[in-house]
Protein backbone atom coordinates (compact mmCIF):
# COMPACT_ATOMS: atom_id res chain seq x y z
CA UNK A 1 0.00 0.00 0.00
CA UNK A 2 3.18 2.27 0.98
CA UNK A 3 4.87 1.38 -2.64
CA UNK A 4 1.34 2.40 -4.00
CA UNK A 5 1.47 5.62 -2.65
CA UNK A 6 5.21 5.90 -3.53
CA UNK A 7 4.82 5.40 -6.96
CA UNK A 8 1.70 7.71 -7.39
CA UNK A 9 3.61 10.94 -5.65
CA UNK A 10 6.57 9.80 -7.70
CA UNK A 11 5.14 10.17 -11.00
CA UNK A 12 3.13 13.31 -9.92
CA UNK A 13 6.31 14.48 -9.10
CA UNK A 14 7.89 13.92 -12.81
CA UNK A 15 5.09 14.79 -14.71
CA UNK A 16 5.29 18.04 -12.42
CA UNK A 17 9.10 18.11 -14.06
CA UNK A 18 7.87 17.77 -17.77
CA UNK A 19 9.56 21.23 -18.54
CA UNK A 20 13.01 19.58 -17.62
CA UNK A 21 14.49 17.97 -20.58
CA UNK A 22 14.44 14.60 -20.46
CA UNK A 23 17.91 13.56 -19.83
CA UNK A 24 18.41 16.23 -16.89
CA UNK A 25 14.99 15.49 -15.35
CA UNK A 26 15.91 11.72 -15.26
CA UNK A 27 19.08 12.20 -13.63
CA UNK A 28 17.16 14.42 -11.54
CA UNK A 29 14.96 11.87 -10.02
CA UNK A 30 16.88 8.98 -10.75
CA UNK A 31 16.85 7.02 -7.24
CA UNK A 32 13.68 9.29 -5.91
CA UNK A 33 11.33 6.30 -5.60
CA UNK A 34 14.26 5.17 -3.04
CA UNK A 35 14.40 8.14 -1.57
CA UNK A 36 11.25 8.26 -0.91
CA UNK A 37 10.63 4.75 1.01
CA UNK A 38 13.26 6.10 2.91
CA UNK A 39 10.98 9.34 3.95
CA UNK A 40 7.30 6.77 4.16
CA UNK A 41 9.58 4.04 6.33
CA UNK A 42 10.28 6.75 9.24
CA UNK A 43 6.47 7.57 9.72
CA UNK A 44 3.22 6.29 9.21
CA UNK A 45 1.93 9.85 7.72
CA UNK A 46 1.06 9.98 4.46
CA UNK A 47 4.04 11.74 2.14
CA UNK A 48 1.65 14.53 1.08
CA UNK A 49 1.73 15.23 4.66
CA UNK A 50 5.24 15.26 5.29
CA UNK A 51 6.27 16.56 1.57
CA UNK A 52 3.73 18.97 0.82
CA UNK A 53 2.33 18.36 -2.70
CA UNK A 54 3.23 16.24 -5.43
CA UNK A 55 3.95 19.83 -7.53
CA UNK A 56 4.85 21.73 -4.87
CA UNK A 57 8.36 18.98 -4.04
CA UNK A 58 8.71 18.99 -7.79
CA UNK A 59 9.31 23.04 -7.69
CA UNK A 60 11.35 22.49 -5.05
CA UNK A 61 13.02 19.77 -6.52
CA UNK A 62 13.78 22.06 -9.37
CA UNK A 63 14.80 25.17 -7.84
CA UNK A 64 17.43 22.67 -5.70
CA UNK A 65 18.68 21.33 -9.25
CA UNK A 66 19.26 24.47 -10.72
CA UNK A 67 17.00 23.21 -13.87
CA UNK A 68 16.13 25.22 -16.67
CA UNK A 69 12.86 24.82 -18.30
CA UNK A 70 13.02 22.88 -21.53
CA UNK A 71 11.39 25.91 -23.19
CA UNK A 72 14.22 26.49 -26.07
CA UNK A 73 16.98 24.25 -24.33
CA UNK A 74 19.90 25.75 -22.30
CA UNK A 75 21.06 29.20 -22.60
CA UNK A 76 23.92 30.32 -23.48
CA UNK A 77 23.88 32.05 -20.66
CA UNK A 78 23.55 28.91 -18.64
CA UNK A 79 25.92 26.89 -21.04
CA UNK A 80 28.64 29.38 -20.39
CA UNK A 81 27.70 29.42 -16.37
CA UNK A 82 28.00 25.43 -16.35
CA UNK A 83 31.39 25.60 -18.33
CA UNK A 84 32.71 28.28 -15.80
CA UNK A 85 31.79 26.23 -13.21
CA UNK A 86 32.96 22.60 -14.60
CA UNK A 87 36.55 24.17 -15.14
CA UNK A 88 36.37 25.71 -11.35
CA UNK A 89 35.95 22.45 -10.14
CA UNK A 90 37.47 20.11 -11.98
CA UNK A 91 41.50 18.67 -11.14
CA UNK A 92 43.49 21.05 -13.44
CA UNK A 93 41.59 24.13 -11.87
CA UNK A 94 42.52 23.09 -8.61
CA UNK A 95 45.82 22.49 -9.11
CA UNK A 96 46.26 25.98 -10.64
CA UNK A 97 44.81 27.35 -7.20
CA UNK A 98 47.40 25.35 -5.25
CA UNK A 99 49.64 26.54 -7.32
CA UNK A 100 49.09 30.69 -6.63
CA UNK A 101 52.01 31.16 -4.63
CA UNK A 102 54.16 30.85 -7.40
CA UNK A 103 51.99 33.43 -9.65
CA UNK A 104 52.48 35.48 -6.39
CA UNK A 105 56.45 35.53 -6.98
CA UNK A 106 56.27 36.13 -10.55
CA UNK A 107 54.27 38.13 -10.22
CA UNK A 108 56.35 40.53 -8.07
CA UNK A 109 59.59 40.00 -10.11
CA UNK A 110 57.96 40.86 -13.27
CA UNK A 111 56.87 43.83 -11.48
CA UNK A 112 60.57 44.55 -9.94
CA UNK A 113 61.93 44.16 -13.67
CA UNK A 114 59.78 46.96 -14.97
CA UNK A 115 60.87 48.97 -11.73
CA UNK A 116 64.34 48.46 -12.37
CA UNK A 117 64.03 49.11 -15.47
CA UNK A 118 62.38 52.67 -14.98
CA UNK A 119 65.13 53.74 -12.57
CA UNK A 120 68.09 51.93 -13.97
CA UNK A 121 67.54 51.95 -17.69
CA UNK A 122 68.57 49.31 -18.53
CA UNK A 123 66.57 45.34 -18.48
CA UNK A 124 68.35 42.93 -16.15
CA UNK A 125 66.72 39.69 -14.84
CA UNK A 126 68.46 39.43 -11.52
CA UNK A 127 68.88 42.00 -8.77
CA UNK A 128 72.10 44.00 -9.03
CA UNK A 129 72.76 45.62 -5.77
CA UNK A 130 70.79 46.23 -2.15
CA UNK A 131 68.26 48.79 -3.56
CA UNK A 132 67.20 46.00 -6.95
CA UNK A 133 67.27 43.24 -3.80
CA UNK A 134 64.75 46.04 -1.47
CA UNK A 135 62.50 46.78 -4.09
CA UNK A 136 61.91 43.03 -5.04
CA UNK A 137 61.43 41.86 -1.22
CA UNK A 138 58.61 44.93 -1.03
CA UNK A 139 57.00 43.90 -4.50
CA UNK A 140 57.23 40.24 -2.73
CA UNK A 141 55.05 41.08 0.24
CA UNK A 142 52.97 43.25 -1.52
CA UNK A 143 52.26 40.86 -4.39
CA UNK A 144 51.47 38.17 -1.45
CA UNK A 145 49.29 40.65 0.32
CA UNK A 146 46.92 41.24 -2.57
CA UNK A 147 47.14 37.53 -3.67
CA UNK A 148 46.05 36.20 -0.41
CA UNK A 149 43.14 39.00 -0.08
CA UNK A 150 41.92 37.82 -3.44
CA UNK A 151 42.39 34.51 -2.97
CA UNK A 152 39.81 34.70 0.02
CA UNK A 153 37.30 36.94 -1.67
CA UNK A 154 38.40 40.38 0.26
CA UNK A 155 39.18 42.14 -2.94
CA UNK A 156 35.71 43.21 -4.70
CA UNK A 157 34.16 44.75 -7.72
CA UNK A 158 36.72 47.68 -9.51
CA UNK A 159 39.92 46.58 -7.22
CA UNK A 160 39.62 42.80 -8.30
CA UNK A 161 39.01 43.84 -12.25
CA UNK A 162 41.82 46.00 -11.69
CA UNK A 163 44.23 43.98 -10.66
CA UNK A 164 43.39 41.43 -12.93
CA UNK A 165 44.21 43.62 -15.62
CA UNK A 166 47.40 44.60 -14.42
CA UNK A 167 48.24 40.69 -14.12
CA UNK A 168 47.29 40.36 -17.87
CA UNK A 169 49.03 43.47 -18.63
CA UNK A 170 52.11 41.77 -16.58
CA UNK A 171 51.90 38.63 -18.44
CA UNK A 172 51.67 39.99 -21.94
CA UNK A 173 54.65 42.27 -21.24
CA UNK A 174 56.65 39.19 -20.02
CA UNK A 175 55.93 37.42 -22.93
CA UNK A 176 56.59 40.22 -25.36
CA UNK A 177 60.01 40.41 -23.41
CA UNK A 178 60.78 37.09 -23.37
CA UNK A 179 60.15 36.78 -27.45
CA UNK A 180 62.51 39.72 -27.34
CA UNK A 181 65.24 37.34 -25.23
CA UNK A 182 65.01 34.65 -27.85
CA UNK A 183 65.36 37.22 -30.05
CA UNK A 184 67.88 39.09 -28.91
CA UNK A 185 69.46 37.65 -25.39
CA UNK A 186 69.27 39.16 -21.87
CA UNK A 187 71.35 42.40 -21.64
CA UNK A 188 73.22 41.00 -18.73
CA UNK A 189 74.44 38.39 -20.36
CA UNK A 190 75.96 40.48 -23.04
CA UNK A 191 79.62 40.33 -23.01
CA UNK A 192 81.05 42.67 -25.15
CA UNK A 193 83.83 41.57 -27.34
CA UNK A 194 86.97 43.69 -27.64
CA UNK A 195 87.72 45.53 -30.86
CA UNK A 196 89.87 43.90 -33.21
CA UNK A 197 93.71 45.49 -33.24
CA UNK A 198 93.37 47.55 -36.23
CA UNK A 199 89.91 49.12 -35.47
CA UNK A 200 89.48 52.51 -33.43
CA UNK A 201 86.56 54.36 -33.09
CA UNK A 202 86.00 57.72 -35.85
CA UNK A 203 87.41 60.64 -33.61
CA UNK A 204 85.54 63.73 -34.49
CA UNK A 205 85.86 67.02 -33.27
CA UNK A 206 83.64 69.86 -32.79
CA UNK A 207 84.73 70.68 -36.62
CA UNK A 208 83.97 67.66 -38.26
CA UNK A 209 85.26 64.75 -38.68
CA UNK A 210 89.61 63.55 -38.44
CA UNK A 211 90.89 62.02 -41.28
CA UNK A 212 94.54 63.72 -40.71
CA UNK A 213 96.34 65.08 -37.58
CA UNK A 214 99.44 67.30 -37.60
CA UNK A 215 101.54 67.20 -35.05
CA UNK A 216 103.41 70.35 -34.02
CA UNK A 217 106.51 70.76 -31.19
CA UNK A 218 106.05 72.92 -28.03
CA UNK A 219 107.87 75.77 -29.75
CA UNK A 220 105.69 75.47 -32.80
CA UNK A 221 107.55 73.50 -35.18
CA UNK A 222 105.40 71.04 -37.51
CA UNK A 223 106.51 67.76 -36.58
CA UNK A 224 106.70 64.29 -39.20
CA UNK A 225 106.74 60.73 -39.19
CA UNK A 226 105.51 61.12 -35.43
CA UNK A 227 104.16 57.46 -34.91
CA UNK A 228 101.16 57.13 -32.17
CA UNK A 229 99.44 53.94 -30.77
CA UNK A 230 96.91 53.78 -28.46
CA UNK A 231 96.91 52.94 -24.78
CA UNK A 232 97.02 49.13 -25.44
CA UNK A 233 99.65 49.65 -27.83
CA UNK A 234 97.85 49.11 -31.31
CA UNK A 235 98.80 51.37 -33.84
CA UNK A 236 96.43 54.41 -33.89
CA UNK A 237 94.86 54.81 -37.53
CA UNK A 238 92.48 57.36 -38.91
CA UNK A 239 89.61 56.01 -40.71
CA UNK A 240 90.54 58.08 -43.80
CA UNK A 241 89.47 55.64 -46.54
CA UNK A 242 85.71 56.29 -45.18
CA UNK A 243 86.65 60.12 -45.89
CA UNK A 244 87.96 59.55 -49.63
CA UNK A 245 91.52 59.55 -49.04
CA UNK A 246 94.12 57.18 -49.29
CA UNK A 247 97.80 56.78 -48.56
CA UNK A 248 100.06 58.79 -51.17
CA UNK A 249 102.79 56.24 -51.85
CA UNK A 250 106.12 58.03 -52.29
CA UNK A 251 107.83 57.36 -55.66
CA UNK A 252 110.23 54.27 -55.27
CA UNK A 253 110.01 54.46 -51.57
CA UNK A 254 108.93 52.06 -49.28
CA UNK A 255 104.57 51.72 -47.94
CA UNK A 256 103.48 54.48 -45.98
CA UNK A 257 103.39 53.57 -42.44
CA UNK A 258 99.54 53.64 -41.46
CA UNK A 259 100.05 55.59 -37.78
CA UNK A 260 102.90 57.86 -39.00
CA UNK A 261 101.48 61.41 -39.15
CA UNK A 262 100.82 63.77 -40.49
CA UNK A 263 99.47 61.26 -42.96
CA UNK A 264 101.13 61.59 -46.59
CA UNK A 265 96.86 61.70 -47.92
CA UNK A 266 95.37 62.32 -51.24
CA UNK A 267 92.26 62.40 -52.14
CA UNK A 268 90.94 59.20 -53.99
CA UNK A 269 88.76 61.06 -56.49
CA UNK A 270 91.67 62.67 -57.90
CA UNK A 271 92.92 60.88 -61.20
CA UNK A 272 96.41 59.73 -60.52
CA UNK A 273 98.83 61.20 -62.50
CA UNK A 274 101.06 58.81 -64.56
CA UNK A 275 104.26 60.23 -62.98
CA UNK A 276 103.37 61.09 -59.54
CA UNK A 277 105.73 63.62 -58.11
CA UNK A 278 107.83 62.68 -55.16
CA UNK A 279 108.21 65.66 -52.49
CA UNK A 280 111.24 65.33 -50.66
CA UNK A 281 110.24 64.57 -46.91
CA UNK A 282 108.79 61.59 -47.16
CA UNK A 283 107.05 60.78 -43.43
CA UNK A 284 109.85 58.41 -42.28
CA UNK A 285 109.14 55.33 -39.90
CA UNK A 286 111.72 56.72 -37.43
CA UNK A 287 109.95 59.16 -35.18
CA UNK A 288 111.51 62.65 -35.34
CA UNK A 289 112.54 64.04 -31.29
CA UNK B 1 12.74 36.78 9.31
CA UNK B 2 12.39 33.78 6.80
CA UNK B 3 14.93 31.19 7.48
CA UNK B 4 14.23 28.81 4.56
CA UNK B 5 15.06 32.03 1.99
CA UNK B 6 19.00 31.72 4.16
CA UNK B 7 18.95 28.28 3.72
CA UNK B 8 18.87 28.43 -0.06
CA UNK B 9 22.09 30.09 -0.19
CA UNK B 10 23.64 27.96 2.31
CA UNK B 11 22.21 24.26 1.74
CA UNK B 12 25.39 23.51 -0.60
CA UNK B 13 27.65 24.24 2.15
CA UNK B 14 25.47 22.46 4.36
CA UNK B 15 24.97 19.24 2.66
CA UNK B 16 28.57 19.25 1.81
CA UNK B 17 29.98 19.79 5.49
CA UNK B 18 27.07 16.74 6.55
CA UNK B 19 29.32 14.55 3.97
CA UNK B 20 32.73 15.84 4.85
CA UNK B 21 31.68 14.28 8.30
CA UNK B 22 30.50 10.56 7.14
CA UNK B 23 28.85 9.74 3.56
CA UNK B 24 25.54 9.74 3.72
CA UNK B 25 22.63 8.59 1.58
CA UNK B 26 19.92 11.51 0.50
CA UNK B 27 17.18 11.33 3.26
CA UNK B 28 19.69 10.66 6.29
CA UNK B 29 21.80 13.85 5.11
CA UNK B 30 18.05 15.48 6.03
CA UNK B 31 17.92 14.10 8.93
CA UNK B 32 21.58 15.29 10.16
CA UNK B 33 20.90 18.45 8.48
CA UNK B 34 17.61 18.35 11.05
CA UNK B 35 19.51 17.45 13.94
CA UNK B 36 21.94 19.74 13.66
CA UNK B 37 19.26 22.26 14.30
CA UNK B 38 17.79 23.09 10.28
CA UNK B 39 14.42 21.80 10.62
CA UNK B 40 13.30 23.69 8.40
CA UNK B 41 15.45 22.11 5.45
CA UNK B 42 13.25 20.56 2.73
CA UNK B 43 13.21 17.34 1.71
CA UNK B 44 13.31 18.26 -1.93
CA UNK B 45 15.75 20.82 -1.64
CA UNK B 46 18.51 18.67 -0.11
CA UNK B 47 17.43 15.47 -2.43
CA UNK B 48 17.81 18.49 -5.55
CA UNK B 49 21.63 19.98 -3.77
CA UNK B 50 22.77 15.96 -3.88
CA UNK B 51 21.44 15.62 -7.42
CA UNK B 52 22.88 18.71 -8.27
CA UNK B 53 26.72 18.39 -6.58
CA UNK B 54 26.56 14.95 -7.76
CA UNK B 55 25.98 16.07 -11.14
CA UNK B 56 28.71 18.82 -10.82
CA UNK B 57 31.29 16.10 -10.33
CA UNK B 58 31.77 17.15 -6.31
CA UNK B 59 30.65 13.87 -4.87
CA UNK B 60 30.88 10.41 -5.86
CA UNK B 61 28.04 7.97 -4.69
CA UNK B 62 27.67 4.01 -4.52
CA UNK B 63 24.32 2.05 -3.15
CA UNK B 64 24.60 -0.18 -0.72
CA UNK B 65 21.89 -2.77 -0.70
CA UNK B 66 19.77 -3.18 2.29
CA UNK B 67 17.94 -6.01 3.56
CA UNK B 68 14.68 -4.99 5.51
CA UNK B 69 14.24 -1.67 2.88
CA UNK B 70 14.84 -0.39 -0.06
CA UNK B 71 18.83 0.27 -1.84
CA UNK B 72 20.42 3.20 -0.14
CA UNK B 73 22.36 5.65 -2.54
CA UNK B 74 25.43 6.77 -0.38
CA UNK B 75 27.08 10.61 -1.57
CA UNK B 76 30.66 10.80 -0.31
CA UNK B 77 32.86 14.08 -1.29
CA UNK B 78 35.58 13.28 -3.91
CA UNK B 79 38.82 16.30 -4.02
CA UNK B 80 36.75 18.18 -5.90
CA UNK B 81 34.10 18.24 -3.17
CA UNK B 82 36.76 18.91 -0.58
CA UNK B 83 38.06 21.90 -2.49
CA UNK B 84 34.20 23.08 -2.78
CA UNK B 85 33.58 23.35 0.72
CA UNK B 86 37.15 24.11 1.72
CA UNK B 87 36.40 27.45 -0.78
CA UNK B 88 32.94 27.64 0.32
CA UNK B 89 33.86 27.73 4.44
CA UNK B 90 35.90 30.50 3.74
CA UNK B 91 33.52 32.65 1.95
CA UNK B 92 30.75 31.96 4.29
CA UNK B 93 33.19 32.81 7.07
CA UNK B 94 33.87 35.77 5.59
CA UNK B 95 30.19 36.41 4.74
CA UNK B 96 28.88 35.99 8.65
CA UNK B 97 31.96 38.26 10.41
CA UNK B 98 30.87 40.92 8.11
CA UNK B 99 27.13 40.53 8.43
CA UNK B 100 27.82 39.89 12.58
CA UNK B 101 30.29 43.46 12.42
CA UNK B 102 27.22 45.03 10.84
CA UNK B 103 24.87 44.31 13.56
CA UNK B 104 27.32 44.61 16.13
CA UNK B 105 28.01 48.40 15.14
CA UNK B 106 24.16 49.21 15.28
CA UNK B 107 23.76 46.97 18.48
CA UNK B 108 26.52 48.89 20.19
CA UNK B 109 25.48 52.40 19.08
Amino acid sequence: MRDEEIASYAQQVRESLAGIPAPDRDELVEDLEDHLAEVAAESGEPLTARLGTPAAYAAELRAAYGAESGKGGRSVRTAARDAAGGLERSRAWALLRELRPVWWVVRAWLASMFLWYFTEGRVHTRPEGPLDWAVLLVLLVASAQIGVQTRDGGLKGALRLGLGAVNVISVFGALIYFALYATFGFSDNVTYAQPPPDAVSLPTTSQGDVTNLIPYSADGKPLSGILLYDQNGHPFQLPYEQFGFELARPCGGPAPITNSYPLPLRSTDSTPSPQPSCPPGIPSAVPTH
Amino acid sequence: MDTTQLLKGVLDLAVLAVLDERDSYGYDVVRRLRDAGLEEVGDASVYGTLRRLFRAGALNSYVVPSEEGPHRKYYGLNETGRIMLSTSTKTWGAFARTMNDLLDERGSR
